[in-house]
């Protein structure tokens, strides 16, 4: 498949240019993204943990996720966001980046993952995952999100 | 001040963090995660305070089982923090953005400092309360600006 006209499109965008031509944009939009994130990453981990048995053990995890889940969803768009916004920005730069496509693969995964057997996992109360199960779901999930975290920060580095 | 700060720049560790290929951005991304973890912990307490989250629970299941990973982010960023300043003291001196960061890091800190060891001292009689006191919602408000802020200060600081 053939990206680049797509990224050169993005780039040759009004919102593209307005984006550059700012000083301001370009930072506001990120520290947003980092503040979603934080949000996503916290509320996801808050329950990842609850299988190991150290965060809101008081408490079924079934419990903590549902409570939390509107919060994690509202991190997700609020990242997801302001993210398409970046790449509108930066569009040629992404396409050559080498952390840029590793961190949309990881990220495709983690929201599979995190909308379905995570999902399940953590707020289905008919699931009741056993507690290998459940570790093995908090791995998977703490690992994509890192891989992404890890892989977002290496896009303004490498 | 500013000669200490060129001295601390000529050191050993500075140069090491600021000339090798991946001290900088290791330390930066550990920042970042500790952030996130602090950030987000210290957010469900603030907007538990604001009765906007975890409504079922009392306010000392969510303080006292979430303060210990603020803890745990605060050491991260902390420690990341201070190698982060040592590898650049002279652009984080003459920066407005840095000592804004600092002066609201301290408000941060005084903030949730008060709200421990004063508001927090009677939570049982508020523990389970629908509306929680003025006071508590008050503090759960500053701390979610004041970090937002802190956040923000600190990126502009990156980027500017």
């Amino acid at each position: 498949m053939e990206l680049r006209p797509l990224f050169e499109a993005m780039d040759n965008l009004w919102l593209a240019n307005a984006i550059k031509d700012s000083r301001w944009w370009f930072p506001v939009i990120e520290t947003i993204h980092v503040l979603g994130f934080s949000l996503l990453m916290g509320t996801t981990f808050l329950v990842d943990m609850h299988f190991f048995g150290i965060s809101m053990n008081r408490q079924p995890v079934q419990r903590i996720a549902r409570q939390l889940w509107p919060w994690t969803i509202a991190g997700l768009l609020v990242t997801a966001l302001t993210g398409v916004l970046m790449v509108i920005a930066e569009a040629i730069k992404c396409l050559e980046n080498q952390a840029f496509w590793p961190k949309m693969i990881f990220f495709v995964l983690a929201v599979i993952f995190q909308l379905t057997l995570h999902r399940k996992l953590t707020m289905d109360e008919d699931a009741q995952p056993s507690p290998a199960m459940g570790k093995l779901a908090g791995v998977v999930s703490v690992f994509l999100w890192s891989a992404i975290f890890v892989a977002g920060r290496a896009i303004g580095f490498v | 001040m500013l000669e200490l700060m060129q001295w601390l720049e000529a050191t050993g560790l500075s140069t090491t963090i600021r000339e090798g290929t991946l001290y900088f951005p290791t330390l930066d991304g550990l920042h970042l995660f500790g952030i996130t973890i602090m950030f987000g912990s210290i957010t469900m307490v603030d907007l538990r305070l604001l009765g906007w989250i975890f409504r079922k629970e009392t306010i000392t299941d969510v303080f006292d089982q979430l303060i210990k990973w603020t803890w745990v982010g605060f050491g991260i960023v902390f420690v990341s923090g201070i190698l982060l300043f040592i590898s650049e003291p002279v652009r984080c001196y003459s920066s407005p953005w840095f000592i804004g960061k600092m002066i609201l890091v301290a408000l941060g800190g005084a903030n949730a400092g008060l709200f421990e060891l004063s508001t927090y001292k009677d939570v049982r009689q508020w523990n389970d309360a629908l509306v929680l006191p003025g006071r508590a919602r008050m503090a759960g408000a500053a701390s979610l600006i004041i970090w937002t802020a802190v956040i923000t200060v600190g990126r502009f600081f990156a980027f500017l």
